[in-house]
C-alpha cells in the first residue's frame, strides 16, 4: 500500500526533521511573477501565494479563514488545542480527539477523503499532513479551488513548530504562542530532569507478528531520545525496520515499550511465553509497557506522551 | 532423470535428502546476525550452558524458526505437487485455488476488529482457509464430481474477488496496522510459538504421508481422468481426497506464516527435474525439497540486511523468479 | 427391460472367451442408441464402423463398462462388466482413446508401466511379476529399444504402439481401441492393425477396434458391425457387412465394392462425382 511521498519533488527542499518550519514568500522571480500573474488572472481568489511547510505552493485566500477543514487527526486535536475548534466545520472519520471532534461532519479517510464532501462544506482551506495525507489529494482540491495547507513534523521540536505555523497561517499568533510557550516549557522541564541520567536502552514494538520497530526518523525515535532514553532500533535502516529478535537480544533493550491501540492488545503475559521474546531481560524483568498512542501523533498531546515515556524511564531507572 | 521409483530407491533418496536437509538446518543454525561456530551450535541444541547468549539464539530464537521453515516449505511443496497432478496443470500452485487469499482476509479480519483477536490470527487465518476450501469444493463440482477445469475456474475467480475485499479491508486499517499485514502477505517466519510448532508437526507430516498413500493414483490421474478411471482408479475419490490434503496442507501452512510464494509452484518442477514425474519419488523430494529451499530462504532473510530482515517471502520470490525462467527456457528449447 | 445389474441374466451368457453384449441401449440428450446386440469372440477382431455420430465411441464405452446402458447388458466371459469395480473392471478390459493428454514428460517404460495399476492392489510399488509383464508388453510391440525414452518425443505410430503396449501390460481378455490408426500414415496403420490381430490371436483376448478404416477394417477384422444413426445396420463377416447398398447408404455417399486383388478381401473405392 503506497502514498506519494509529500516531497515536493522540484526540489524546495521539504523541512523534513530539521526543524525548518515557517511560512516562505516566494521569490518574485520573473517566472515566478508570470505564473502569479496567471494565477491571478484566471480569477482563483488568492491574494497570498505562500509556501506550506512541504514547500508547496498554496494560495491562501484573501478573507478571513473561518472555514476550515482537517483531513489529519493530528491537525483536528491541534485545532482545537488552539481554540479554533469551531472554525472546523469538517473532519475525517478517524478524528477522535477530543470528543466534540466525533461530532463534525466526516469527510471519509485521511488517504482518500472524499472530495465531493470537501466541496460541500465550503472551506476556506483544508488542512494536512506529508505524513497521513497524499498530495495527490492537494493536487485535486487545487484543482477543485480549494487550498490545502500541508505541515511536516517528524520530530518533537517539528511538531511544536507545526503548531506554531498553523497559528501562524490561521491568523492566530498570540493564542499560539501562549500554548507552544507551554508546550516547550514543559519539554525544557523532562530535558533538565534527565540530564546526567543513565540512559535506558528501549525497544519500542510497533507490531510483533512479525517484529517491526521505529527507525530513526521517526516521532517514536525522537520521542524516546528526549524522553532520556536511546531506542534500538535507531542505526536500523528504514522508518519502520523488520529487525530479528536475536539483533534485539544483542541489543539487550532494558524495558519495551508498546502502543496502546485497539488493534495491539497483547496480553503482556503472552511475552512470557513467546520464543525468543521470553529471553530478553525487559521480559524477564516485566518491564514492559503501554504508552499512549499519540506517541506517534504529532499534536500536542505528543508532549504527554514525552511525559508519559520519561516517567518510565525514570521508574526503570530507580529500579535497576 | 528419471529415478526408478523401487522401494529401495525412494529409502535411499529418503536418507540422501534427509541428511541434505540436516546438514542445510546446522549451517542455518549457526548463520544469523550473530555467527555461531558449530560446537556452538551443538551445545547449544543440547541445552548446555544454560542462559548463554548461543543457547537462547540456538533454542529460543533460530530452531523454533528452522523448524517452521521446514515444516511450512514441505507443506507448501508437496501441496503444489498434488494440486499439479489434480488439475493437471503444471503451472497449479498451491494458491491457485484461492486459499491463501481467504486465510490472509481472516487475518486480516482479526486485525480489524482488533483487540485480543488480533493475537488470534492464525486461527482466523485457518478458518478462512477451511471456509475459502470449502466453497471453492463446492463451486467446482460439476455432475456431481470435481472437474479440474471447473475447480482451477472457480478457485481463479474466488481468489481475485478475495484479494479485492482484502484490499477494501486494507484501506480501513490504519496506516500502522497495514505495515503489519502487508508483512504478512508476504511471508513471515519469525513468530512462531510452542504450540504452534506441537500442533503443526504431526498435522503437516501426517498430510504429508497420506497425500503420499495417493501416490499411484497420482501418476495414473496425470495421463487424464477418462484413462485414469478406465485404469481402475477410483477418480472421484481420488480427487477428492487430494484437494482436501492439499488444501489442508496450504491452510496450515498459510496460517502461520502468511503467503510465501514460489515454493509450491518451483519446487515440484525441480523435483520433476531431478527424479522424473512418478509420484512416489516425486513427493518425498518435494517434501524435502521445499524444506530445504524455505530454510535456505529464511536463513537469506535473516543475514542478508541485518540487522533488519527481509519478508522472507520476498526472498522467495525475488530468487523464484529467475529459477522460474531459466526453468521455463531449459524445458522449452 | 432387463436390469443391467442383475446376475441372473449370467446363465444365458455362458461360453468363456467371448464378450456377448445384450440388447444395450443408451441415450443422450439428442441421441438414442437403440438395442444393439453383438457377439465378439477371444482371438478375434471384431471392427465396428459407421459415419460420424452413429453411436460407435457410445457402444464402445458401453461395452468397456464404464458408461452404464439404459438398458440391456455386457458379459465378458459370463460375467456382467457393469456390476465390477472399476478396479476389478480394469484387470480385465483394456480400453485405449485418442485423447492422452501429455504435459508431463513420462518415459516410454513409465508410460506402459500405469497399465499395471489395476493389479498393484494395496501395494505402492510394482513386484517383480509387473515388471515382467512391462517388459513383455514392450517386447511384443517391439518398443524395447524405446524403454527410456520420453513419449513426448515419438511420433504418432509409435505413440499409438505405446499407447497399445500400456494396454496389453494390463493382460486384459478385453481390448477395445478407439480409433487407434487416427492421423497415422498407412504404413503405421497396416502395422497398428496387423499387430492387433496377432495379438488377439496369440493372447487369446476379444479385440474391438472402432475405426474409419473401411478397407483395414475388411482386411483384418474377424467380425464386422455396422452402425447407422444408433442403429445396427449390419452385423457378419466382413463379406456381409461391405455391400455397396448398405455402405452407400449408411456414410450418405455412393460407394462400390469389389475385391482386394491381394487378398480377395472386400474393398471399397467411393465413386466419384
Amino acid at each position: 500500500m503506497r502514498k506519494f511521498s509529500w516531497k515536493n519533488r522540484s526540489g524546495l527542499a521539504a523541512a523534513s526533521g530539521s526543524g525548518g518550519g515557517g511560512r516562505r514568500v516566494v521569490e518574485m522571480k520573473p517566472l515566478g511573477a508570470l505564473v502569479l500573474a496567471l494565477l491571478l488572472s484566471t480569477g482563483a481568489i488568492s491574494a497570498r501565494v505562500v509556501a506550506d511547510q512541504t514547500g508547496r505552493r498554496v494560495n491562501l485566500p484573501d478573507h478571513p479563514l473561518h472555514r476550515l477543514v482537517s483531513i489529519a487527526p493530528s491537525i483536528t486535536e491541534t485545532l482545537y488545542a488552539l481554540g479554533l475548534g469551531e472554525r472546523l466545520v469538517g473532519d475525517t472519520d478517524y478524528c477522535d480527539y477530543p470528543p466534540p471532534a466525533r461530532a463534525l461532519p466526516h469527510v471519509g479517510a485521511m488517504l482518500n477523503p472524499n472530495l465531493e464532501k470537501i466541496v460541500a462544506l465550503k472551506p476556506d482551506l483544508v488542512l494536512g499532513t506529508d505524513e497521513a495525507n497524499r498530495r495527490e489529494t492537494a493536487d485535486q482540491l487545487e484543482r477543485l479551488g480549494i487550498p490545502l495547507y500541508g505541515v511536516t513534523a517528524h520530530t518533537v521540536e517539528g511538531t511544536i513548530q507545526s503548531v506554531e505555523d498553523l497559528g501562524r497561517v490561521l491568523d492566530w499568533e498570540q493564542p499560539t504562542q501562549k500554548l507552544v510557550a507551554g508546550l516547550r516549557a514543559r519539554v525544557a522541564a523532562v530535558e533538565k530532569e534527565v540530564q546526567g541520567q543513565p540512559r535506558p536502552k528501549v525497544l519500542f514494538v510497533v507490531w510483533y507478528r512479525p517484529l517491526i520497530t521505529a527507525g530513526s526518523q521517526t516521532f517514536i525515535s525522537n520521542v524516546i531520545q528526549r524522553a532520556g532514553g536511546v531506542s534500538i532500533s535507531d542505526n536500523v535502516k528504514g522508518e519502520w525496520p523488520h529487525m530479528g529478535l536475536e539483533e534485539v537480544l544483542k541489543r539487550a533493550p532494558d524495558v519495551i515499550l508498546f502502543p496502546q491501540t485497539d488493534a495491539f492488545a497483547p496480553g503482556l503475559d503472552e511475552f512470557q511465553k513467546l520464543p525468543g521474546w521470553r529471553d530478553l531481560a525487559a521480559v524477564r524483568n516485566h518491564r514492559l509497557y503501554f504508552v499512549a498512542e499519540t506517541i506517534m501523533r504529532p499534536s500536542p498531546r505528543l508532549i504527554d506522551a514525552l511525559e508519559e515515556v520519561a516517567r518510565i524511564l525514570r521508574t526503570v531507572n530507580s529500579v535497576q | 532423470m528419471t529415478l526408478s521409483p523401487t522401494r529401495r530407491n525412494v529409502l535411499l533418496l529418503l536418507l540422501a535428502l534427509a541428511a541434505a536437509l540436516v546438514v542445510i538446518d546446522f549451517g542455518a543454525l549457526a548463520l544469523g546476525g550473530v555467527h555461531l561456530s558449530l560446537g556452538e551450535v551443538w551445545s547449544g541444541l543440547l541445552g548446555r550452558y544454560p542462559g548463554s547468549e548461543a543457547r537462547v539464539i540456538v533454542r529460543d530464537i533460530r530452531l523454533p524458526r528452522i523448524l517452521l521453515a521446514m515444516l511450512v516449505g514441505a507443506a507448501l511443496a508437496v501441496s503444489g505437487t498434488g494440486l499439479q497432478a489434480l488439475l493437471r496443470n503444471p503451472l497449479a500452485d498451491p494458491y491457485v485455488l484461492g486459499i491463501s487469499s481467504g486465510s490472509a482476509l481472516g487475518a486480516i479480519v482479526a486485525l480489524w476488529i482488533g483487540g485480543r483477536m488480533a493475537s488470534a490470527t492464525p486461527l482466523t487465518a485457518f478458518v478462512g482457509a477451511v471456509l475459502t476450501m470449502s466453497w471453492v469444493y463446492f463451486l467446482g463440482r460439476r455432475a456431481g464430481r470435481l472437474s479440474s477445469y471447473t475447480l482451477l475456474l472457480a478457485g481463479v475467480v474466488t481468489a481475485s474477488f478475495l484479494s479485492a475485499i482484502i484490499l477494501f479491508v486494507l484501506t480501513l486499517l490504519s496506516t500502522r496496522d497495514v505495515r503489519g499485514m502487508a508483512f504478512w502477505l508476504m511471508g513471515d517466519l519469525s513468530v512462531v510459538t510452542d504450540v504452534q510448532i506441537r500442533f503443526l508437526s504431526p498435522a503437516i507430516i501426517i498430510a504429508i504421508v497420506a497425500l503420499y498413500a495417493f501416490s499411484k493414483d497420482l501418476n495414473v490421474l496425470l495421463l487424464g481422468e477418462g484413462e485414469a478411471a478406465h485404469l481402475g482408479v477410483n477418480v472421484a475419490r481420488v480427487e477428492t481426497a487430494v484437494y482436501l490434503l492439499a488444501s489442508l496442507l496450504t491452510g496450515l501452512a498459510v496460517s502461520v506464516s502468511g503467503a510465501i510464494g514460489y515454493l509450491g509452484l518451483l519446487v515440484p518442477h525441480l523435483g520433476r527435474m531431478l527424479v522424473g514425474n512418478d509420484h512416489r519419488t516425486l513427493i518425498p523430494t518435494a517434501a524435502f525439497g521445499g524444506a530445504i529451499m524455505l530454510v535456505l530462504s529464511d536463513t537469506l532473510a535473516r543475514t542478508a540486511v541485518a540487522p533488519a530482515e527481509l519478508p522472507v517471502g520476498a526472498v522467495t520470490a525475488v530468487a523464484g523468479a529467475p529459477v522460474f525462467i531459466y526453468l521455463l527456457r531449459r524445458t522449452s528449447g | 427391460m432387463p436390469d443391467p445389474q442383475s446376475s441372473t441374466i449370467q446363465s444365458t451368457a455362458q461360453a468363456a472367451g467371448e464378450l456377448i453384449a445384450d440388447s444395450v441401449a443408451f441415450r443422450f440428450a439428442q441421441f438414442a442408441l437403440s438395442p444393439i446386440s453383438l457377439k465378439a469372440r477371444a482371438g478375434e477382431l471384431t471392427a465396428i464402423i459407421g459415419p460420424n455420430g452413429s453411436g460407435k465411441s457410445t457402444l464402445l464405452e458401453i461395452l468397456s463398462g464404464h458408461l452404464k446402458p439404459k438398458a440391456g447388458g455386457v458379459f465378458l466371459d459370463g460375467q456382467n462388466l457393469h456390476a465390477l469395480s472399476p478396479r476389478e473392471r480394469a484387470r480385465k478390459v483394456g480400453l485405449a482413446r485418442q485423447d492422452t493428454i501429455l504435459l508431463f514428460s513420462f518415459e516410454v517404460q513409465e508410460f506402459v508401466r500405469q497399465g499395471r495399476h489395476p493389479h498393484l492392489g494395496n501395494s505402492l510399488f510394482e513386484s517383480p511379476e509387473d515388471d515382467r509383464w512391462v517388459a513383455w508388453a514392450l517386447e511384443k510391440t517391439c518398443l524395447q529399444e524405446f524403454a527410456h525414452r520420453r513419449v513426448m518425443e515419438m511420433s504418432s505410430g509409435e505413440f499409438q504402439r505405446a499407447v497399445l503396449a500400456r494396454t496389453l501390460a494390463q493382460r486384459p481378455r478385453l481390448v477395445l481401441l478407439d480409433e487407434p490408426t487416427a492421423n497415422l500414415d498407412i504404413g503405421y496403420q497396416v502395422e497398428i492393425f496387423r499387430l492387433l490381430r496377432q495379438l488377439a490371436k496369440s493372447e487369446n483376448f476379444v479385440g474391438i477396434v472402432v475405426t474409419h478404416e473401411l478397407n483395414l477394417a475388411a482386411e483384418m477384422a474377424d467380425y464386422v458391425v455396422l452402425l447407422q444413426g444408433g442403429n445396427c445396420l449390419h452385423q457378419g463377416k466382413a463379406e456381409d457387412v461391405f455391400r455397396a447398398d448398405l455402405l452407400s447408404r449408411a456414410f450418405r455417399t455412393p460407394v462400390l465394392v469389389d475385391q482386394n486383388p491381394s487378398s480377395g478381401r472386400p474393398r471399397v473405392t467411393w465413386v466419384a462425382p
